[in-house]
């Protein structure tokens, strides 16, 4: 359940289970779409003007990259594209941090609120990988999340999400 | 109220510039120009609309403070004073270049959304507004003698009309979603219904060949994905199941009076980069406008966005519901960006009642269904209220 209760079963309907607890199992495109509202809501939380998950390329792998290098890890340019395109490296970072995202309760219950209206809109969208990044970028930098009650929660994936980048390109850290 | 009495207004954009620039033409036929603020302060504002509306996530979780904004303030720099709105029944609207897709009948008037307070539909010309009232067979009968109360509809019986119906998403997983939602607006028509949402194998997915039987109904509800080419707005079109049937034949006349038998195949292969769940091809405008004329009077886009209008050289939008006013449909109901199943399905409900059981001319049972719906849980969620638009004519 990935530290997560119960109770964050948005339906009464016990055949219907929570996302998190799906993570492992969902395919890639569905694994995207959660990655696609979660630097949704974390973007509406992370009080900064650039809009991440609207940046170009170049400029979210050098906010990615730069980021890294604030916390000790250094990759190159090849290695900063892995992250932020479709393969088992970005699909395994991605599953990892939301993993670890679905540790915050109350976070995770606004995701997956926010995720199943999305479930409900009749659309298609060609979602990138580049979002991948994003959610990293986030990772790193939010250090602290406003609930819905005003109060202020530490959110501390920084370091978590810097090993898992550092174990799953092998590089020395992580 | 009789349909003769109906008093029909225009408004026609126009980008100059310093201004966007819209003439009115009043029910009498009398003209008077109006002048929003300046452009160079309107335009990078309805940049921003139009961004918003096209981030299906910031739709789906009713995030849109640039649509509100629009909606709340600046949105009715234009329009014209309430008082010459006040004057007319139904409002017809032709924008220009960036005024495309803007929800106009979304802008709060002393606190009620334009399209309560009058029957509106788009169109973006007005030669193809008056090619679309010429062809359509309703506008043949005694209009005299077509009453209707709008307040309190008297619902009697609705005339039976021949009409096909569909759903299928080719590629996701809410295929069962799409066919009721088609299968609902099945039972709502009298008449020769044909349904490809009943069943579930593959004879029971709407195909290119059920689409295009629809051309010689009154009524075509496609409830399926759209697909824009960026780069090219013949091959944008609709996403459907194959034909289980195979690969048909088409005679094609040659000289000396021979036939030649081609295998008809659609004319553009499935986009590479979606990736579908079921055996699926696209019905692209380009073989909609090679084979086929509609005479439908309603065309029913249900999917997503498939009246968003981008623009092509020429201020020609390049939409699905325009294409199908191309091709012969008389009026076309299509969301502008993406819906949400449990609120078209309520959409649905109101204006079919309105329409076919009501009598109402569409831009009025269009009113009527935005004047119930504002009354319910959707009043605060502009960007649910506002998805459908009316295209074409109105009657």
């Amino acid at each position: 359940m990935h530290g997560i209760e119960g109770g964050l079963v948005m339906s009464k309907n016990k055949e219907r289970k929570n996302i998190w607890s799906q993570l492992d199992e969902l395919p890639s495109q569905e694994v995207l779409k959660l990655v696609q509202v979660t630097v949704a809501v974390l973007e509406d939380k992370y009080e900064s003007t650039e809009k991440l998950s609207k940046a170009p390329p170049k400029l979210l792998k050098n906010v990615l990259r730069t980021s890294l290098e604030q916390k000790g890890l250094k990759i190159d340019n090849a290695q900063t594209s892995v992250l932020i395109k479709e393969n088992e490296t970005s699909l395994a970072l991605s599953r990892k941090l939301l993993s670890e995202i679905a540790c915050y309760p109350e976070l995770a219950k606004e995701v997956e609120e926010e995720y199943q209206k999305r479930e409900k809109m009749m659309s298609w969208e060609l979602v990138g990988w580049l979002l991948a990044g994003a959610l990293l970028v986030l990772a790193i930098k939010v250090k602290e999340i406003k609930t819905k009650k005003g109060g202020v929660k530490f959110f501390e994936l920084s370091d978590k999400a810097v090993a898992a980048v550092g174990k799953l390109l092998g590089t020395g850290k992580g | 109220m009789k349909v003769t009495e109906i008093k029909v207004a225009a408004l026609v954009y126009t980008l100059s510039n310093s201004k966007i620039v819209f003439m009115g033409i009043d029910g009498m036929g009398n003209r008077q120009f109006f002048a929003s603020a300046e452009a160079r302060d309107l335009i990078p504002k309805l940049d921003s609309l139009h961004e918003e509306l096209n981030d299906g996530v910031a739709v789906a979780r009713g995030k849109l403070p640039a649509l509100r904004d629009f909606v709340e303030n600046w949105g009715r720099q234009l329009l014209p004073p309430k008082s010459w709105i006040e004057n007319a029944d139904v409002l017809v609207i032709v924008p220009q270049g960036i005024l495309h897709n803007i929800p106009l009948h979304l802008v709060l008037i002393n606190q009620q959304p334009l399209g309560t307070l009058i029957g509106i539909t788009y169109s973006s010309s007005m030669s193809l507004l008056s090619r679309c009232m010429n062809r359509n067979p309703e506008r043949k009968r005694d209009l005299d003698n077509w009453q209707f109360e709008e307040e309190s509809p008297q619902t009697s019986e609705s005339k039976p009309r021949k009409a096909v119906v569909g759903g299928v998403d080719v590629l996701g997983s809410k295929d069962s979603v799409f066919k009721g939602i088609a299968s609902q607006i099945a039972e709502y028509l009298e008449g020769e219904v044909t349904d490809f949402s009943k069943g579930n194998t593959e004879f029971n997915r709407l195909n290119r060949y059920g689409v295009k039987a629809g051309a010689r109904a009154n009524i075509l509800c496609v409830v399926a994905h759209g697909y824009i080419d960026p780069n090219n707005q013949r091959m944008s079109g609709l996403l459907l199941a194959r034909d289980p049937m195979g690969v048909r034949v088409r005679n094609i006349p040659l000289h000396g009076g021979r036939y030649f038998d081609f295998r008809d195949l659609p004319l553009l292969h499935f986009p590479s980069g979606l990736r579908k769940n079921v055996d699926a091809e696209i019905l692209t405008s380009a073989e909609l406008e090679i084979d086929t004329t509609f005479d439908s009077e309603l065309v029913l886009l249900l999917g997503c966005s498939t009246a968003t209008d981008r623009i092509f050289p020429g201020d020609e939008p390049a939409s699905l519901a325009e294409t199908f006013l191309h091709v012969g449909a008389c009026s076309v109901l299509a969301s502008s960006w993406d819906i949400d199943a449990d609120f078209i399905k309520e959409w649905s409900k109101y204006f079919f009642n309105g329409w076919l059981t009501g009598h109402l001319p569409k831009a009025l049972a269009f009113r009527q269904t935005m004047r119930e719906l504002a009354k319910g849980p959707w009043k605060d969620r502009p960007e649910r209220l506002g998805c459908m638009v009316l295209k074409g004519d109105w009657l």
